[in-house]
């Protein structure tokens, strides 16, 4: 039943599809993105330093998207694209953080309490609600 | 030793289980199984994927208000063993179990007041609605009282939803 499990699979010979998911190619994270669009942090990452190592010399950038286009007609035309304006859409909102997965952070009373909190000695050593 | 939450479907990681990964700015991601791994790879929104913890949280599927859901936390200060407080705790948790439990399936409950209604509802206004597919026209001109009988029926249902 089912698939053979022997060698290989759907991806085995594409290129492009171990290309764009190998961890060199890792694009950032929608949240770390919308970290990096925040009025503080904006000046910061639009600032437009010459990379020759990047396309275009880093100069045409898309923060939404985070990427580096040729030149500034390539970024324009990217601009139009619905890939960039679902982007946009997408970063109106926060994104999942994983605020939902996380639990709440409760460490009770202190223990060992020092002088400089002695209002409430009373109770130190309990601290487990039940 | 912790009971980790999963990053994508906010289910408990057991020691010895999941997978880990670090992000290149520390931030730390678990998952229980590789499906949760997979689709966060495939960067997937928890929030629309109707199976996760995050999807049914927000969309109303579950309680999120509930004092007994605040005894689950993340406690960073070892507690000195005490054997009465091992049984006392344990003899507690159970008795929160039980409440939580009771309180869950009232909040289902209550959710799904009117759902049937709604259901057959919606069933008469597609039969009205589509009637000539599954009548010939010759017998559409015999039933047209059936047809009266029903439409009326389900404008009394309208107007007793809507008020």
């Amino acid at each position: 039943m089912g698939r053979y499990r022997g060698y290989g699979g759907t991806h085995t010979k594409n290129k492009q599809y171990k290309r764009a998911r190998s961890t060199k190619n890792r694009a950032k994270d929608i949240d770390q993105i919308y970290n990096e669009i925040q009025p503080e942090n904006i000046e910061k990452y639009t600032k437009i330093e010459i990379d020759p190592e990047l396309p275009g010399m880093g100069q045409h950038f898309c923060i939404h998207c985070s990427k580096h286009y040729i030149t500034d007609e390539a970024l324009n035309t990217h601009f139009q694209t619905k890939t960039h304006k679902r982007r946009v859409k997408e970063l109106k909102v926060k994104p999942y953080m994983g605020e939902h997965s996380y639990l709440p952070i409760d460490n009770g009373k202190k223990l060992r309490p020092t002088p400089a909190d002695s209002t409430d000695t009373t109770t130190t050593t309990t601290t487990m609600d039940s | 030793m912790r009971i980790e939450k999963c990053y994508f479907c906010g289910g408990s990681v057991y020691p010895g289980h999941g997978v880990m990964f670090v992000r290149n700015d520390c931030k730390i991601f678990r998952f229980c199984t590789s499906k949760c791994h997979k689709n966060f790879k495939l960067k997937r929104n928890p929030r629309k994927t109707r199976w996760t913890k995050a999807y049914r949280r927000v969309s109303g599927k579950e309680m999120t208000v509930d004092k007994s859901l605040d005894f689950e936390k993340k406690r960073n200060r070892p507690v000195k063993y005490d054997r009465d407080l091992v049984n006392l705790t344990l003899k507690a948790m159970k008795r929160i179990q039980q409440i939580k439990e009771r309180r869950e399936s009232a909040y289902h409950k209550n959710r799904m007041v009117g759902v049937k209604a709604n259901e057959n509802k919606m069933k008469r206004q597609e039969i009205v609605d589509r009637i000539d597919i599954i009548r010939a026209p010759s017998a559409l001109a015999k039933m047209k009282e059936r047809i009266e009988k029903t439409k009326s029926k389900l404008g009394q249902l309208n107007t007793a939803m809507s008020s």
